[in-house]
């Protein structure tokens, strides 16, 4: 039994080495320079300065900063945007006839199926041609998860029930003020994930923006990361700085909603 | 039904915006890649062959190995995320303390929330001739002074498969170990008393009940694989030959880095299409007839 335990617990243990190495070895990347990381000197070569020049030499990449500020503003507003569209969809989908609702359930589920692999050439000959290349509401717009999120909407349905929306319509509520007062709160929950959700997969999508953006200022920040791996190959530390922050924003949004809900992270999936 | 018209077309209107965009942004581009793949030519010549794509498809060695690269992915990453997934939900089922098991949760969770291209460049760097991994190897004298990680056939394949295994375990485990959460305790512990060993629990009590979650885990694990872009496209760029070319790339390389060829380009974006498709009817079948049985 206890011998049982001993080994859970070292397996377990071992395994977050394994998933939080990368991370550790970014971040001791960041403390270091050029030289400490190329000449197996990691360890030795530790220290706030160079961390902070580092940061320093960060800033002043202006393409790094306008791609930084383009992906969180694409981000955003895809996540407030596919969370009111979504919602508004699941709630309609809740008030309308049943065959109706099947039906259009159907309809945006099927859509998960396909993959971006195939929808990347029609998108971008479709923007080509319609001169929206380069454009924010392009980049926004291939950002969106609704699908997914209109389903997580419709697969809480229970947490909305039916006699709510009696009570109300007998007050005289009509089906909008239902929507925004009532619906809204009792799927504040799925809200936040819904949110979060959107805002990470936008944030980490790559395939699509860049075919869809090529100009320098319209770069989000996987483009930019995937520009760079190209070219750069001089200043480890400095490269190491870069993808450090461009994760922050991700697993700070990620967190935040950990500490707001207290379900489990397993809750994001079902 | 006549009740119900004043009302219908006003309840649809909440449905619009989210059925507008999705159809815009999805179904337009779907029909339009079918359309597309019918078309052959290079560069800005377009002319209409029908199908004439997709039996090129057929016969192009590119493409053949792009998709037999898949299958040598699915078949190291799904048994390996498989195994690992259900020794971490099993352990972090086991485990006592919630504050523990929170905290691994999310540990466990973190990589799939990061960026893609965020890890594969970091996975780049330290796998590169110069780079942490490659410099410690050669320390170690497993690799050769000249060489690194990458730029052998099986390096380059192991290596995308641990980070795949690295990025997508973390999500699985928590869906399985929900799975877990849901068997029925005290069949469980009935099994404990009556002296049966933690393996045997394992295989005859959990592993049944968690069964449907493990087909989706396979199914849903086997679609990523055969959309791999990012990982390939930026630490192996396919290479060393092709042996770790993915459908997704050659469809890449074919639209925006060799002379474009659209048409051609569509004609592999709807077989990965059919692929996946294939892949969860398969999943639906495997599901019914799961149900069924029971």
């Amino acid at each position: 039994m206890k011998h049982r335990r001993l080994f859970q617990q070292s397996f377990l243990a071992i395994s977050s080495v394994f998933f939080a190495f990368p991370y550790l070895l970014m971040l001791f990347c960041c403390f270091s320079t050029d030289a400490g990381i190329k000449g197996n000197t990691l360890f030795g070569s530790l220290s706030v300065d160079h961390f902070l020049s580092n940061l320093s030499n960060t800033f002043r990449n202006q393409q790094f900063i306008t791609a930084f500020f383009n992906s969180c503003l694409v981000s955003s507003i895809a996540s407030v945007l596919t969370l009111l569209v979504s919602s508004l969809a699941a709630f309609g989908l809740s008030i309308v006839r049943a065959s109706w609702s099947k039906f259009l359930l159907a309809v945006i589920v099927f859509s998960l199926f396909i993959p971006e692999a195939t929808l990347v050439i029609p998108t971008f000959q479709l923007a080509k041609n319609l001169n929206l290349l380069n454009k924010y509401i392009t980049l926004i717009s291939v950002s969106l998860s609704i699908p997914f999120s209109t389903f997580l909407f419709c697969q809480n349905r229970s947490r909305f029930s039916a006699d709510l929306i009696e009570s109300a319509k007998i007050d005289g509520a009509s089906d909008f003020y239902i929507y925004l007062w009532i619906y809204m709160g009792a799927m504040r929950h799925i809200n936040i994930i819904s949110l979060t959700i959107s805002f990470l997969s936008s944030w980490n999508a790559m395939l699509m923006p860049v075919i869809l953006v090529q100009t320098q200022e319209m770069f989000t920040i996987s483009i930019y990361l995937n520009s760079i791996s190209s070219i750069w190959s001089d200043d480890y530390a400095i490269l190491m700085t870069i993808l450090s922050l461009s994760t922050i924003p991700v697993l700070s949004v990620f967190l935040l909603f950990q500490k707001g809900n207290p379900a489990d992270p397993g809750y994001l999936l079902k | 039904m006549r009740k119900c018209q004043p009302h219908c077309g006003q309840k649809l209107l909440f449905i619009l915006p989210a059925l507008f965009i999705i159809t815009v942004t999805i179904y337009v581009p779907l029909i339009y890649a079918f359309y597309l793949s019918l078309f052959g030519g290079r560069g800005r010549k377009f002319e209409y062959i029908g199908l004439g794509n997709y039996k090129k498809l057929m016969s192009d060695d590119m493409f053949l190995s792009s998709l037999g690269n898949s299958f040598i992915f699915m078949v190291i990453i799904v048994p390996c995320i498989l195994i690992f997934g259900c020794l971490l939900a099993y352990c972090l089922w086991n485990l006592k303390s919630s504050t523990m098991k929170r905290f691994l949760s999310i540990l466990f969770y973190i990589p799939s929330v990061t960026s893609p291209v965020a890890y594969s460049l970091f996975f780049k760097q330290i796998t590169y001739p110069d780079g942490i991994v490659s410099s410690m190897l050669k320390v170690l004298h497993i690799l050769s002074e000249e060489s690194s990680v990458i730029n052998n056939a099986a390096g380059a394949r192991i290596l995308i498969s641990a980070i795949c295994v690295w990025s997508w375990t973390g999500f699985y485990t928590l869906i399985l170990k929900a799975a877990i959460d849901n068997v029925n305790e005290s069949a469980i512990e009935a099994a404990g008393i009556d002296g049966a060993s933690t393996a045997k629990i394992f295989r005859k009590i959990i592993l049944p009940n968690i069964y449907p979650v493990l087909i989706m885990t396979c199914v849903l694990s086997s679609c990523s694989i055969f959309q791999l872009y990012t990982e390939v496209a930026l630490i192996t760029k396919g290479g060393p030959g092709v042996s770790t070319y993915t459908s997704a790339l050659y469809l890449y390389r074919k639209a925006f880095v060799y002379v474009s060829e659209f048409g051609y380009a569509s004609a592999i974006g709807i077989e990965v299409f059919f692929v996946q498709l294939f892949v969860c009817l398969v999943m639906i079948i495997q599901k019914k007839a799961n149900r069924n049985e029971t």
